[in-house]
């Protein structure tokens, strides 16, 4: 059974996510800021009528701060029936995975803040970090976000 | 030379006296600690030696001592038990009593008896007074004697227990027959022992009493006891008996291990004395008071040692204890005087001091000897640099031997003097050399040590550096010499030759004055004559005159004219010429100008064109980001696009399947229908067609059991659906009876043969039965893939996307590099064209100058040509009337003819008066000035042979100065030859001035043959180099000789005889010649022999 998965670009590490999960992917566009915010959420923006959060994954990664670049965009995804959009520094591919080239991730790692790490897949000598956006938020993050949008 | 290095160093800063210290403090060192801790560990080794030494002589006495007393007090017991002493008891104790009661006494009146017959009397066994006591006594006596000899008693005695009456003892001493109870006996030792004795019921009794003084004599005594019973247990006496004092002095005096002055001895309870002092010769037991520390401690029960004062007051070590004897109460004292007993300590630490001494005066002697053998040669050596450093290489001072002895050492000192030996020899080369180049002989030759001697090689090129400069001055100083000795000839020469010159003139001068005035005076007369006809002359003359002066003017005109115009013609023609070539230089400047312009044309075209070009690839740069900017979008939209795909491929997997079910219900209804329509047979071929033509894999129908009757599939034929309810083909089953209804299955084995198949079932519609139709896996995949395609297109499209992505990136990089080519082409052009704008305006200034001269060129050149044909007019008629005047000149002329052929004679004459007379007078003016540019020739010539001479005289004094270096054997002389030649020829013409009277010579001018420069050198320098040489030799006399001969001549001038002196001239010359040639001849087998 084989499994697509999106590949993006975060400083320099590549990260999978299902692309069952995802539901497009857009050029950054203008995003709106929002007052008493959680500090990851960037604003909100239009998409194509819809109103969903934008959310910064280098903040939520805690990585440093890049200027915005032609390659920028946003993946939106379903969390728990709210669409948000995570902004990453590119999307570069999509590709097939074998199951048995995905690795589930380390004991060492999965802790709460890596609950979201689903495997590690291997492609062409490559690892890529496959994560499930769902999971990247917290319960009352989620809860926050919904808030944003309601 | 500082202050520190010319005083003796203090002896502590000395090398010596550091080797001194440091020999000292490590052979010493070591030493005393050492001596200090091995004294310490000794003394204490020692000590705890002695006093271990005193403990044990203490404890074996205390033990010997013990013993003794303890063995006596057995031996009361053991005798006291003894069957005979105990029948002698009981014996005597009767008979004293039947013996008493017999004689109606009482027992001690009757015992008076015994001692009257007995007393003092110790070796009478039996006195035969036929008394049974005397019976008794005698058989007692002879044992107990034996007794008291065997154990060393001094006395043994027999008491009655009950009278308490002493009823035998073997000394028979007063207290023989003595009442113990009652009597004066009773107080002293003996009956105090016997009381105890005598009160004790207890058989194994024995007791002793202490020393005290007993009997007449006071004696020391001490007596054992123990009672004596019978074999009733009846107490019958007492036995005691006196224990000597020797046997405890014999122990206690034994001194082994106790050497001169140690002692042991004991004391009582009362601190006298209980055993005699080895030191006193008399008795002092009983009789010396201890009442020392150690006493009393001992006295107390203390055991120890401590070091305190003895009994007579002396330091001793004194260990002490209490004796163990039951009834005593003493202490045993061992002392050793403190002297003795530390005796080896203090051997030992005099022993050490006094290797100590020895061993610091050898070391101090050693290394004295050793520092001096180091600092000796360094000594020697430090003079000598002293001596050395003020430049004194002869080491003045400084011990030869020692310094021989320093340098000759076979260690590092040696080498080290050896190396200074070298040094001072290099000193004294060097010192020598210069020596011999300050005496001036430069031919010493100096090897440099080594290429990094730089004295060596600084002297040797100083040497020749001066050899070189002092040849070149010798040379110099010769040719100057020579030059100027030649000057001087010349000068004197043309001196006297200007004389002559100046004589003559003046002769000449005189008589041409004289001429001149009788000239002027004829010439005076002549001019009366002719002023006569020239009045007749002058009016044909002036007419002539004017004429003539006519024809020179327009003669000079006309040669002024012709001038001008050859001048004009040739500067016309030059000016022609110059146009021509200005001419053709403006054309060439204007070809270059055209030439300028039309690359200024093109390279602005060219600037056009890649600036246009710059204005495109800005534009293909819009596009290239367009294209970017599309291939950006194309990827993002393929990326959704795969999204979508993979979305809608999830998602609608189900709705295939449920719409593929629905399908196959569809299909499988319709193949009811169908089977309604049409009754009969059906083959299998005919299902296999039918499902090929509906794209169905599979279709089976049952009968009303279930079991398959038609297939496309004949091998599915016969197969029944299982009636097992967990059999996952029951569900159809419960079709074959139903009208209605439907069982669609997703894909999975099924049971016939586990292909994977998703199979749909309806009831039959003609008859109870199923029709099932199936899929194949391979069909639903198909038809998913169908779906599934799309997400694969899409990739696709993205990696195209990619492509042109990557492309545009491309096309934007090569663009951009193009844009900067471009940019640098344009700014190039443009470089260019600025440059080309200048040169062609430089051109253009350049053409515009030419122009500018052509036009100038072209005006004077026409100006000229103007000039030349005005010039050619102006010649013809110049010539016309030069023509004109001729012609009149010759009608004047001939006019004249008549008088000035008259004049003629006369001004001829005149004429050739005056000339005569201006001649003269030039002529004597002429000569006037000559005379004085001789006589001022005369003074310089004379002023010239004055420096002449002056500077002949330096030329030898340098050639003096420069014979004192030594440059090579001879040279200087060839140097000098010339020199002395020149002045011993200069005699001769000096003589001949002085004898002209043109020239005053003293004696003091002329020097003695020794001190002139020949002589000087002679008697110098060239005695050392050719004293053995003929030629040389052979130079002395004739110059001694000219000297001596100058000298008389000079003499004789001065003294006013002439005559004389001119009679020496001639020897003076042959002298001076032949010098001369002797010179000549050293010369030249000089030169030969270089």
């Amino acid at each position: 059974m084989e499994n697509q998965f999106v590949i993006f670009k975060l400083e320099e590490e590549h990260y999978g996510v299902n692309i069952v999960t995802v539901e497009s992917i857009i050029k950054v566009q203008e995003i709106t800021k929002m007052p008493h915010v959680p500090d990851f959420v960037e604003g909100i923006t239009n998409l194509r009528g819809v109103v969903i959060p934008v959310i910064d994954l280098r903040k939520r990664f805690s990585l440093p701060q890049t200027v915005e670049t032609k390659d920028t965009r946003i993946i939106v995804v379903e969390m728990n029936g709210v669409m948000a959009g995570m902004v990453v520094d590119a999307v570069t591919e999509v590709v097939r995975v074998p199951e048995d080239n995905i690795e589930p991730p380390s004991p060492m790692v999965s802790s709460v803040d890596t609950a979201f790490i689903t495997g590690i897949a291997k492609v062409d000598k490559r690892l890529i970090i496959l994560l499930d956006l769902s999971k990247v938020l917290t319960g009352a993050e989620k809860e926050h976000l919904q808030a944003v949008v309601a | 030379m500082t202050a520190r290095a010319q005083q003796k160093l203090p002896f502590r800063q000395s090398l010596r006296g550091k080797l001194l210290l440091a020999f000292i403090v490590v052979a010493l060192l070591p030493l005393i600690v050492v001596g200090i801790i091995g004294l310490w560990k000794a003394q204490t080794a020692l000590q705890t030696a002695a006093i271990n030494n005193l403990i044990s002589v203490r404890d074996i006495k205390t033990a010997q001592v013990e013993s003794f007393f303890v063995e006596r007090i057995k031996d009361a017991h053991v005798l006291a038990q003894n069957p005979f002493i105990v029948d002698g008891m009981r014996s005597l104790n009767l008979v004293v009593q039947s013996d008493a009661n017999r004689n109606g006494n009482t027992p001690a009146e009757q015992m008076a008896k015994y001692v009257a017959l007995y007393q003092n009397k110790a070796n009478l066994a039996n006195a035969k007074d036929g008394s049974a006591y005397s019976a008794l006594h005698g058989q007692l006596h002879i044992y107990l004697q034996k007794i008291v000899e065997n154990y060393g008693f001094y006395d043994l005695f027999l008491i009655n227990a009950q009278t308490g009456l002493v009823e035998y003892t073997v000394a028979k001493g007063d207290d023989y027959g003595a009442d113990l109870k009652h009597g004066s006996y009773a107080g002293t030792n003996l009956g105090k022992v016997f009381q105890l004795a005598a009160n004790s019921n207890d058989p194994n009794f024995a007791t002793i009493v202490d020393f005290a003084p007993y009997g007449p004599q006071h004696l020391p005594a001490s007596f054992v006891a123990a009672p004596i019973f019978d074999g009733n247990g009846t107490k019958l006496g007492v036995l005691v008996f006196q224990l000597p004092i020797d046997e405890i002095n014999r122990l206690m005096s034994e001194s082994h291990g106790l050497s001169k002055t140690g002692e042991t001895y004991l004391i009582g309870a009362d601190k006298l004395m209980r055993s005699d002092s080895r030191f006193s010769t008399e008795n002092t037991f009983l009789k010396q008071k201890v009442d020392t520390a150690s006493a009393n401690a001992a006295l107390m029960g203390e055991t120890g040692v401590r070091l305190t004062e003895n009994y007579a007051g002396k330091k001793v070590l004194s260990a002490y204890r209490s004796v163990d004897i039951p009834g005593l109460d003493w202490a045993i004292l061992a002392e050793i005087e403190q002297r003795e007993a530390f005796s080896a300590i203090t051997q030992l630490f005099q022993f050490v001091v006094i290797m100590f001494a020895i061993i610091i005066g050898l070391v101090l002697g050693g290394s004295y000897f050793v520092a001096n053998q180091m600092t000796q040669p360094l000594h020697v050596l430090t003079a000598a640099a002293k001596r050395l450093a003020v430049g004194d290489a002869a080491l003045t001072g400084v011990d030869e031997n020692a310094a021989q002895k320093a340098f000759s050492r076979r260690d590092e000192l040696g080498i080290v003097g050896h190396a200074f030996q070298e040094l001072i020899l290099y000193f004294n080369e060097m010192a020598n050399a210069a020596q011999t180049i300050a005496d001036g002989n430069l031919a010493v030759q100096i090897e440099p040590r080594s290429d990094k001697d730089v004295f060596g090689i600084a002297f040797n090129r100083m040497i020749t550096d001066l050899r070189e400069l002092v040849g070149q001055v010798s040379g110099m100083a010769e040719y100057v010499s020579t030059a100027s000795q030649r000057l001087t000839t010349v000068a004197t020469t043309s001196g006297q030759t200007t004389q002559h010159v100046t004589d003559t003139i003046e002769q000449i001068a005189e008589g041409s004055t004289a001429q001149t005035n009788s000239i002027e005076k004829a010439s005076h007369t002549v001019d009366q004559v002719v002023k006569a006809i020239e009045g007749v002359a002058a009016g044909a003359q002036e007419q002539a005159s004017a004429a003539n002066r006519t024809m020179e003017m327009t003669q000079q005109l006309d040669n002024i004219i012709q001038t001008v115009a050859r001048n004009a013609q040739q500067s016309a023609s030059g000016s022609a010429q110059a146009a021509e070539t200005a001419r053709a230089g403006a054309t060439t400047i204007e070809e270059a100008i055209t030439g300028m312009g039309t690359i200024k044309t093109k390279v602005e075209q060219a600037a056009q064109k890649i600036q246009e070009m710059g204005k495109w690839s800005a534009k293909i740069g819009k596009i290239v980001a367009a294209i970017d900017d599309i291939a950006s979008q194309t990827n993002l939209l393929a990326l959704n696009a795969a999204i979508e795909a993979a979305r809608t491929g999830a998602h609608s997997r189900q709705q295939i399947e449920t719409l593929l079910g629905q399908l196959l219900v569809v299909q499988a209804g319709l193949l009811a229908e169908l089977m309604v329509q049409r009754e009969g047979e059906y083959p299998n071929d005919y299902w296999r067609q039918l499902a090929h033509a509906t794209n169905i894999d599979n279709i089976c129908i049952t009968d009303d059991d279930g079991v398959i009757v038609f297939s496309d599939d004949a091998s599915l034929l016969g197969f029944r659906f299982p009636e097992d309810p967990n059999d996952q083909a029951f569900e159809f089953r419960k079709l074959i009876h139903m009208s209605e209804g439907s069982v669609i299955q997703s894909i999975q084995q099924r049971s016939i043969d586990g292909q994977l198949y998703k199979y749909v079932g309806v009831p039959r519609k003609d008859k109870p039965g199923i029709v099932q139709v199936g899929f194949h896996a391979t069909s639903v995949s198909q038809f998913q893939l169908q779906v599934g395609g799309f997400a694969v297109v899409a990739d696709e499209v993205r990696k195209l996307a990619e492509k042109s992505a990557g492309a545009a990136k491309e096309i934007a990089q090569l663009i951009q590099t193009i844009q900067t080519t471009v940019a640098d082409a344009v700014a190039a052009m443009d470089e260019s064209t600025r440059e080309v704008e200048v040169g062609t305006s430089l051109a253009d200034e350049a053409g515009s100058a030419l122009q500018n001269i052509l036009q100038v060129v072209e005006t004077v050149s026409a100006q000229v040509s103007g000039i030349a044909a005005a010039a050619d007019e102006m010649r013809s008629a110049a010539d016309e009337l030069n023509n004109s005047v001729e012609t009149v000149s010759a009608v004047i002329e001939e006019n004249t003819a008549a008088a000035e052929e008259m004049t003629a004679g006369a001004t001829a004459v005149s004429d050739e008066l005056e000339s005569i007379v201006s001649i003269s007078e030039e002529n004597t003016a002429i000569i006037q000035d000559i005379s004085d540019t001789a006589e001022e020739m005369h003074r310089q010539v004379k002023e010239t042979i004055t420096a002449a001479h002056s500077l002949s005289d330096m030329a030898d004094n340098l050639i003096t100065l420069v014979s004192h270096f030594h440059l090579e054997t001879g040279s200087e002389v060839l140097a000098q030859v010339d020199m002395f030649r020149r002045a011993h020829l200069t005699w001769v013409t000096n003589v001949e001035s002085m004898l002209a009277g043109k020239m005053h010579l003293s004696e003091d001018d002329i020097s003695d043959h020794t001190a002139c420069a020949l002589g000087e050198w002679f008697y110098g320098r060239g005695q050392e180099d050719f004293g053995s040489w003929e030629p040389f030799i052979a130079l002395e006399t004739p110059h001694m000789e000219l000297h001596r001969i100058v000298t008389a001549c000079v003499q004789a001038y001065n003294s006013g005889n002439i005559t004389k002196a001119q009679a020496y001239l001639p020897q003076v010359e042959s002298l001076s010649a032949e010098i001369v040639s002797h010179l000549d001849a050293m010369e030249q087998a000089l030169q030969h022999s270089e």
